[in-house]
C-alpha cells in the first residue's frame, strides 16, 4: 500500500482508457502521455497500461507502508527518497526499490506535464466499461472517480520481491521542452496555411481536456480563415483541432468531449498525440503539415520504437 | 448510400437515409474492426488503427453493411420525462427568438415528439431534434461555467439533455429529475440514439 503524502497540483490513477464507447458519449480518457506510462511500467515489470499515478506539473510526494518496486518516467528533476535520517538521490531512469516507512518526493522539471509512478503489480483502481481510468468529469474509474487527495491509501494489486532491474537505455530515455513540434493533417489549404505559418502559444485553457492555441496578435490571414460551417456537431477525437469564433484553435486532450459543434480545421497526426500530455500553459507550438499517408508512415515508426520497449507491438498504446 | 471520406485514422460517412443511421451503427459496432463508432447528423465516424487497414479494406466493410441493413433490429425506446419549467433559466431569450409567450411556448414544446440523433458530448449527454416548426436559435455568447445535470438545452431545431453537471452553451429550457447517466448501472445510459422521448409537465 503507497499512502499519499503531497498530490502536488493534481494527482489521478490512470490505466487502461475507455476504448470504444465513443458512441455513448464516453472519451477515451486514460493517460495524458500513455508512452512515458509504459515506460513507468516497463520499469516495474508490469504490462503498458497497469494502473499508474499520473502526478500533474508539479510532481509530488508518496510513502510506501510496505517494501515494494517502482518505476518512473516523465518529466522528473529529482526523485529523492527520505528513509529515517538520509535522503537518497535516485537514478529514476531505473527501477527503485522502497522500504517500509521509505518517503519518495518527485520534484518535476519546469518542462512537460505529466510524471508516472508506477508500481510492480499495479495500483487497484475501479473497474468500469473496459477501462479503469479516472474520468473526473463523469466521476468514474481511477481512485473511487476522484482525483488523490493527500493522505489516500493506495492499494496494489500483489506484493512480490522481484530481483530484476529495469532500466531505461540513453538511446530511448524522452527529452521534455517547452517548445513543441507536432504533425498535423489540415483539413484545407486554407487551414494548413494558417495552423503552419504560425508559432503558436498554449493558452491559459489548458488541461487533460484540451489547450487554447494563441498568438501574440491576430493577423490579416486570421481574419480571412471564414470557413463553411453547417453547425451541426459532429464527432471529434483527442488531437483534434478545432476553430471557435475566438480565432484562436482548441486542440482537443483525452478527456475532451466526443463531439463537438466548432468547425474542424485539422488533427494530430496519430504518431504524435503522446506529445500532448506533455505540454503545458505558456508552452510554444509549431505545427508540421503531413498527407494521410505520410502520417501513417511516421505511425509505424513510432509503432516500431514503442515495440522496443515493449516486446510485442502494443497497437493502441498510441492512438 | 455512403459516401465515404477518409482523414488518417478515421472516416466520415455520409448516410443519406438518417433512419437507418443506427442500424448502421451498430452493425458497424459489432464487426469489432473499429476502434471507435460515433453518431452524427446524416453521418456517422469510424476510428481504425490504419497499421491493420487500408482503405480500400474500410470501404469494403463499410458497403457491405448495404446488404445487412434488411437485418437491422430497431431496439428504440419511447421515454415519457416530467419537465419543471421552474429550471428554464433562459426562458426569455428563447421565447424572444420563438417569438412566442412563455406558455403559449411551453405548450408547444409538450407536443414534440423528440428523436435522439445522437450520444456525445459527455457520457449520457443527448442531442434531440423534433419535426415541429422553429427556427434555428443561438447558443448562449458565453458558456455558463456549470449547467446543472439534468437541464433541458434548445436551439429551435435541435434541443438536448445534460447529464451531468458541467460547462455548456445551449440555452436552457428547463429540467428533469430523472438521471440519465447512472455508473453504477449496466449500461450506465437511460438513453441511446433512436429512442424517443416526450416531455409532459412535472
Amino acid at each position: 500500500m503507497i499512502e499519499i503524502i503531497n498530490i502536488g497540483l493534481l494527482a489521478t490513477l490512470q490505466g487502461k482508457p475507455y476504448r470504444g464507447s465513443r458512441h455513448l458519449g464516453m472519451p477515451y480518457a486514460g493517460p495524458a502521455d500513455p508512452i512515458s506510462m509504459a515506460i513507468a511500467n516497463k520499469l516495474a515489470s508490469n504490462a503498458y497500461d497497469a494502473v499508474s499515478i499520473e502526478f500533474s506539473m508539479l510532481g509530488g510526494a508518496v510513502k510506501a507502508h510496505s517494501d515494494m518496486i517502482i518505476g518512473l518516467a516523465g518529466p522528473i528533476d529529482t526523485a529523492i527518497i527520505k528513509r529515517g535520517y538520509n535522503n537518497l538521490l535516485c537514478d529514476h531512469y531505473k527501477n527503485i526499490s522502497l522500504q517500509k516507512n521509505d518517503v519518495l518526493t518527485l520534484k518535476a522539471l519546469r518542462t512537460g506535464a505529466h510524471i508516472y509512478l508506477s508500481i510492480y503489480g499495479g495500483f487497484e483502481a475501479t473497474d468500469y466499461w473496459n477501462g479503469n481510468s479516472t474520468f473526473l468529469p463523469a466521476k468514474i474509474g481511477g481512485h473511487n472517480g476522484r482525483a488523490l487527495r493527500n493522505g489516500d491509501r493506495i492499494f496494489c494489486k500483489k506484493q512480490k520481491k522481484i530481483d530484476t532491474i529495469n532500466h531505461v537505455p540513453k538511446r530511448y530515455r524522452l527529452s521534455y521542452g517547452n517548445h513543441h513540434l507536432m504533425r498535423i493533417c489540415a483539413m484545407n489549404e486554407r487551414a494548413a496555411n494558417f495552423l503552419s505559418q504560425h508559432e503558436w502559444y498554449i493558452g491559459r485553457q489548458s488541461s487533460r481536456i484540451g489547450y487554447e492555441l494563441q498568438k501574440p496578435k491576430l493577423s490579416e490571414l486570421d481574419k480571412r480563415l471564414n470557413l463553411a460551417h453547417d453547425g451541426l456537431s459532429r464527432a471529434v477525437f483527442a488531437g483534434t483541432i478545432q476553430y471557435p469564433p475566438s480565432g484562436n484553435p482548441f486542440l482537443l486532450g483525452v478527456d475532451a468531449q466526443t463531439t463537438g459543434g466548432y468547425p474542424i480545421i485539422g488533427h494530430v497526426i496519430r504518431a504524435d498525440r503522446h506529445i500532448m500530455g506533455q505540454i503545458k500553459s505558456g508552452d510554444s507550438l509549431y505545427f508540421i503539415l503531413q498527407k494521410p499517408h505520410e502520417a501513417r508512415g511516421v505511425y509505424e515508426k513510432k509503432i516500431k520504437y514503442v515495440a522496443r520497449i515493449y516486446s510485442r507491438p502494443t497497437l493502441g498504446l498510441i492512438g | 448510400m455512403h459516401e465515404i471520406r477518409f482523414y488518417e485514422d478515421h472516416a466520415r460517412i455520409t448516410i443519406i437515409d438518417n433512419e437507418k443511421r443506427n442500424t448502421i451503427l451498430n452493425n458497424l459496432l459489432a464487426t469489432n474492426i473499429f476502434e471507435e463508432v460515433v453518431t452524427g447528423i446524416n453521418e456517422l465516424y469510424v476510428k481504425f488503427d490504419p497499421m491493420s487497414f487500408s482503405d480500400e479494406e474500410i470501404t469494403t466493410i463499410i458497403s457491405a453493411q448495404n446488404a445487412q441493413l434488411v437485418a437491422g433490429i430497431d431496439e428504440s425506446k419511447q421515454h415519457h420525462f416530467p419537465i419543471d419549467f421552474d429550471k428554464a433559466l433562459d426562458i426569455d431569450l428563447v421565447c424572444n427568438d420563438m417569438d412566442m409567450q412563455q406558455v403559449q411556448f411551453q405548450n408547444w414544446f409538450l407536443t414534440q415528439k423528440f428523436t435522439i440523433d445522437m450520444m456525445g458530448f459527455q457520457p449520457g449527454f443527448a442531442y434531440l431534434s423534433h419535426n415541429g416548426e422553429a427556427p434555428s436559435l443561438a447558443r448562449l455568447g458565453s458558456p455558463r461555467s456549470i449547467v446543472p445535470a439534468g437541464s433541458v438545452g434548445f436551439l429551435g431545431k435541435t434541443a438536448c439533455i445534460y447529464a451531468h453537471d458541467g460547462p455548456g452553451g445551449w440555452p436552457i429550457i428547463g429540467g428533469i429529475n430523472i438521471p440519465i447517466f447512472n455508473p453504477t448501472l449496466n449500461p450506465p445510459n437511460l438513453l441511446q440514439s433512436g429512442d424517443n422521448i416526450l416531455f409532459r409537465p412535472i
